[in-house]
């Protein structure tokens, strides 16, 4: 009886701080902090729940990971390399729109699969306007194509997406897996997405812009104002790459290669470490730990054992059709809800079902794609994408709900699709 | 010394009524940086800055960016022209409301008031908030001048 009280009190609490966080009535940090609060609160009076097993909750291993790379972009951040890359792309695209957006399209894509996704779009994006108003080009179309592509590619890699970090974490999985199993099929629905995305704005694209010669006169070694740090950022981040691929055999968690490349840029640096902090997402940080108490309180009244029981009762079904449900599921959810509740929900649900002798590992991979082409889906399906949309808002341009689902919402069924087809094809080699 | 004695009295104005169209054409006819706006009365109800009327057409980018020093060409921003919805806009859409003194205002306090809301131009009503008058950074700052022993003295 007093099982059921548990589960009851704990979904409640968990339920009523994804509607508050999905409406987006209150700061998600702010709904997180109060949540968690709540959940050890309601725990201890009821006796599910400890402060102490809420700190166990909190996977230290996901935090540093992101704490590390954090520290690494506000290092390189204020350099201005951002821009020199923007700037260099609009050079060489020489005016050539389909070029433009291919290229703009890809940087943002790789910086975002080794650095934080927002951060790549926020530095990208404002560089994006300028080249834009320059061609006197409406820049809707280049900024939707950086927050899709940067979406569908940060699933590439373990660093690349919040999610992933999370998967690789309670799942144990390397830097490498994510390279020889993720990255394969990432490539070919990023490609995928990226045809579509020419071929949705190829109106856009046939423009003839009207002032090529100005973009030429850009200079990027002049947007590059701080050339000594950003070779120095640069080059601990290339060293943490190396130790990244090799981390599994030197037997240390990615978080602690990403925290040593902060410690040694720091120090190397010694930048102005107030300002670096200040660069730091800290609700990001305090969003992710209060949402491990959080599900740490339904995990302990019992609450994901029960779901994953129901679940591995329905299972009867093929894995390979389970692991396709996973991902148009959590794809579908992505792309209403933020992907990190959803992930960090799912992922204790996972770990029961492995418990009840359930091969989980395609699963893994179904969720991150999940997480990762969901978010393409809406306007608010990812932090990239809303904001890009607020920075139009600045604009003449303003990007509504209808301009980005006629966009995104392709892109979204078209990277599932691809990534499912992958996902079946390749099934036997994702189960390993 | 009050403000009286060194304000330009005739005073080029735009009414609240007016469209961003006919400011810019007063505005480049009287070569001014600052419309007051009146209504039909002839009072004073806000400020139109050139500098605000220029904001409307300026690249968002300007807005976006901490540094822009790279952009040495503006390209097709520097032929761009402000669209109709610009044009029609009403000058009450636009216009800030007015910082502005009555005509019994000492010329320090004037100062004060140009440094404090960084102006240009400092608008001067009767009691009955009429406009009276406009006084400018020069006009106030020469006035304070000519009272110095080192001014008058030569």
């Amino acid at each position: 009886m007093t099982d059921m009280t548990a589960m009851i009190v704990s979904s409640v609490i968990f339920i009523f701080a994804l509607i508050l966080i999905f409406t987006e009535k209150m700061n998600r940090s702010i709904v997180g902090i109060a949540g968690a609060v709540v959940m050890v609160g309601a725990g201890t009076a009821l006796g599910f729940y400890s402060q102490d097993e809420a700190v166990l909750a909190i996977d230290f291993n996901t935090l540093g990971l992101l704490f590390g790379m954090m520290v690494l972009v506000a290092l390189l951040e204020p350099t201005g390399f951002f821009q020199y890359l923007a700037v260099w792309a609009a050079r060489l695209s020489k005016g050539r729109l389909v070029r433009l957006m291919v290229l703009l399209g890809t940087i943002t894509t790789v910086l975002s699969m080794f650095l934080d996704n927002v951060t790549t779009v926020v530095l990208i994006a404002p560089v994006t306007v300028l080249i834009s108003e320059i061609l006197g080009l409406n820049p809707v179309p280049f900024l939707i194509t950086e927050a899709l592509l940067s979406n569908t590619g940060g699933v590439a890699t373990l660093v690349g997406d919040p999610p992933n970090v999370l998967i690789a974490s309670a799942a144990n999985l390397s830097f490498n897996d994510f390279l020889t199993h993720s990255l394969p099929i990432v490539l070919f629905a990023w490609l995928a997405a990226l045809f579509l995305l020419l071929y949705l704005f190829r109106k856009d694209l046939s423009l003839q812009p009207s002032n090529t010669e100005a973009v030429l006169k850009l200079d990027p070694n002049e947007a590059l104002h701080d050339r000594k740090t950003t070779i120095r950022v640069l080059i601990v981040l290339g060293i943490a790459l190396v130790f990244f691929f090799i981390h599994h055999t030197l037997h240390v968690q990615p978080a602690f290669i990403a925290l040593a490349a902060g410690a040694v840029a720091l120090v190397w640096i010694q930048p102005d470490l107030h300002k670096v902090l200040q660069r730091i997402e800290w609700n990001v940080l305090i969003f992710f730990g209060a949402l491990f108490v959080m599900v740490g309180g339904l995990e302990s009244a019992g609450v994901l054992h029960q779901l994953a029981t129901l679940i591995g009762k329905a299972g009867n079904f093929s894995p390979i059709l389970f692991g396709v449900i996973t991902i148009w599921m959590v794809a579908g959810l992505s792309a209403v809800v933020d992907n990190i509740p959803i992930t960090i929900a799912l992922i204790p649900v996972f770990l029961d079902l492995e418990l009840a002798g359930i091969n989980v590992q395609p699963l893994w991979w179904a969720l991150a794609f999940g997480a990762g082409f969901g978010g393409n889906g809406t306007i608010i399906g990812s932090t990239a994408n809303v904001f890009v949309a607020s920075l139009s808002e600045r604009t003449k341009y303003p990007i509504t709900s209808q301009i980005w689902n006629k966009r995104g919402l392709p892109v979204m069924i078209v990277t599932c699709f691809v990534g499912s087809v992958l996902f079946m094809l390749f099934y036997p080699y994702l189960s390993r | 010394m009050n403000i009286q004695n060194s304000m330009k009295k005739r005073v080029i104005t735009v009414l609240d009524t007016d469209n961003l169209g006919t400011a810019a054409r007063q505005f480049v006819k009287y070569h001014v940086g600052t419309l007051p706006v009146i209504n039909a009365k002839g009072k004073l109800v806000g400020v139109l800055k050139l500098h605000d009327l220029l904001m409307l057409i300026l690249p968002a980018f300007t807005n976006l960016m901490e540094h822009f020093d790279f952009v040495g060409d503006f390209g097709a921003m520097e032929s761009i022209r402000p669209s109709r919805e610009i044009v029609s806009k009403l000058v009450s859409e636009v216009m800030k409301s007015p910082v502005y003194v009555d005509d019994s205002c000492g010329l320090s306090r004037a100062f004060a008031l140009l440094h404090h809301h960084n102006l240009t131009d400092l608008p001067v009503v009767d009691s009955d908030h009429h406009l009276i008058g406009i006084a400018s950074r020069v006009d106030i700052g020469t006035a304070i001048l000519k009272n110095w022993e080192i001014v008058s003295g030569d």
